[in-house]
């Protein structure tokens, strides 16, 4: 039933979803155009005529449309996640929604996950748009751009003759922070909205972005309570790379010192934010399971 | 006899300090036709949400076929609520399949031909359909399921009388020897043919539950009169 529900939900986010992202690629096609024209036109003659100055005001507001498209799209990406949610679950949708023959935990899940997977789509369209823009718009005399990736490669290569594979470790403890705290950014909102659905029964939406708020508060203030109770036993680590001598080491010995140090904090923090979306789905889920009343 | 269709022992639901339910012991069996008939606030409404799950009970407890709400309850009890639940993005058909595959007991078949028989346009957008025409869709749905128990929250209350009749002959048609249909309605005229049983609320609690038949033969009465005595303002 898992699946189906986030078959469902995965298509109803898509449906509005997917175009914003053709948008994104379509103004990275424009700015990509426009700054290959700019970059390329001959400057050179000392008069220019109206049409070319037209030209080049006209290619250089098209690559700022790319930047304005991604923020755009990113917010809306956000705002459409949550309004899907808040309508599936808390508007009158909720009345087909819970009685579907699913738990309410698989009901949470598929929301999480189909977040997460559009979080990650979206992200990816950024990403290859940037490097479309990069290869095709910047360079300066060929028709691609391949110097950035030329000086990324040579980059790669220095790190890994000098401290081998293991820089593996440092990218997927990385990777794995973003994944946890997108996770819990998005429980985080989905809790405020619950709460806002239990509590209110005009102003559900505003009650939810107020409790937004009032959870973060509580959290900071938590990590402040916390950072302070464990600050002593927490400073030893950095405290051990006292006295090394570090003119006298190589890059692998920084390296083995400097990740080996940051490594209680990490795991410390992770474990902190862990614990704090395992507590956002399993007090959703206590609400949605007993408290909610829709009207 | 076998386990009773639905069953509530000391029902209690309070909403702040109003209980909207108060102590509801009542068991339903299969193969019957049961009207839910009191006046506005009597508890219809919540009776209903508490047997679907939509809301838990303050006190005592709801079963459907010997469960108490949840996964195995859901996928027997078809309800229908009194407002539109469908997204209303989809098409009618993206409606009807959305429905074949969450609910087992969905009849694809019965549900195409009962849009027709309607003439609901399938491929029209729910968003752009009248509210009358949005009930169909849901009754249609709702109905095309061969659940155990279907929950009607006031089923008739915005068709016309001519789709009216169509949906009480449906209802009658597809419901089977095992299954129970509870009907929430203001309509008591319109629906009072098809009853087998009737229960009266008030208040939250049980006024009377009796068969339609045993009404007319003792007391010479209709429904409609009955209710119109007990209920007098």
């Amino acid at each position: 039933m898992l699946g189906k529900l986030i078959k469902h939900d995965f298509r109803s986010l898509s449906r509005v979803l997917l175009p914003t992202q053709l948008a994104i690629l379509g103004a990275t096609i424009l700015a990509t155009i426009g700054f290959a024209v700019n970059l390329k036109m001959d400057y050179s003659h000392v008069q220019i005529n109206g049409v070319l100055s037209l030209i080049r005001v006209i290619t250089g507001l098209l690559s700022g449309i790319m930047v304005v498209a991604i923020i755009a799209a990113s917010i809306l990406v956000a705002f459409i996640i949550f309004q899907r949610f808040y309508k599936n679950l808390i508007s009158d949708e909720g009345y087909l929604t819970f009685t579907l023959p699913v738990t309410t935990t698989n009901i949470l899940w598929s929301k999480l996950i189909t977040a997460m997977i559009w979080t990650l789509i979206s992200s990816a369209v950024i990403f290859v748009c940037l490097n479309i823009f990069v290869l095709f718009g910047t360079g300066n005399d060929g028709f691609v751009n391949l110097d950035a990736y030329r000086a990324i490669g040579e980059a790669l290569n220095a790190v890994n003759t000098a401290i081998g594979a293991r820089v593996i470790w440092p990218i997927l403890e990385i990777i794995l922070f973003i994944l946890i705290a997108a996770a819990n950014n998005i429980l985080q909102i989905y809790l405020a909205l619950i709460i806002g659905g239990v509590v209110s029964h005009k102003h559900k939406v505003l009650a939810g972005i107020g409790f937004y708020f009032a959870i973060n508060f509580a959290v900071s203030m938590l990590m402040s309570i916390i950072q302070f109770l464990f600050s002593g036993s927490m400073l030893n680590s950095f405290n051990n790379l006292n006295g090394i001598q570090w003119e006298n080491k190589n890059a692998l010995e920084i390296y083995n010192h400097l990740f080996g140090a940051i490594q209680p904090y990490y795991w410390f923090y992770l474990g902190l934010i862990l614990a704090l979306t395992v507590g956002y789905f399993l007090l959703s889920r206590y609400l949605l399971k007993n408290k909610l009343n829709l009207e | 006899m076998s386990e009773p269709t639905l069953e509530c022992r000391g029902l209690t639901k309070y909403f702040g300090t109003n209980p909207a339910l108060h102590n509801l012991n009542i068991s339903l069996p299969a193969g019957k036709i049961i009207g839910l008939l009191g006046p506005n606030g009597s508890g219809k409404t919540t009776l209903i949400k508490l047997a679907c799950g939509l809301l838990t009970p303050s006190e005592g407890e709801v079963r459907v076929c010997g469960y108490a709400p949840g996964v195995e309850s859901k996928a027997l009890v078809s309800y229908l609520p009194e407002r539109t639940y469908l997204p209303d993005w989809m098409t009618v058909m993206e409606c009807i399949r959305y429905f074949q595959d969450f609910y087992a007991d969905f009849d694809y078949e019965r549900a195409v031909s009962m849009l027709q028989s309607l003439q609901v346009p399938a491929n029209a957008v729910m968003k752009t359909l009248s509210k009358g025409t949005k009930e169909k869709v849901q009754l249609v749905l709702v109905m095309s399921r061969r659940a155990r128990l279907y929950l009607l929250d006031e089923p008739i209350g915005g068709v016309d009388p001519a789709a009216r009749d169509y949906i009480l002959g449906t209802i009658l048609k597809n419901y089977s020897e095992e299954s129970t249909v509870l009907i929430s309605t203001h309509l008591i005229a319109d629906v009072e043919k098809v009853l087998d049983e009737f229960i009266f609320i008030q208040n939250g609690q049980l006024v009377s539950y009796a068969s339609t038949d045993s009404l007319r033969e003792d007391l010479g009465k209709s429904i409609d009169q009955y209710f119109r005595e007990v209920f007098r303002c």
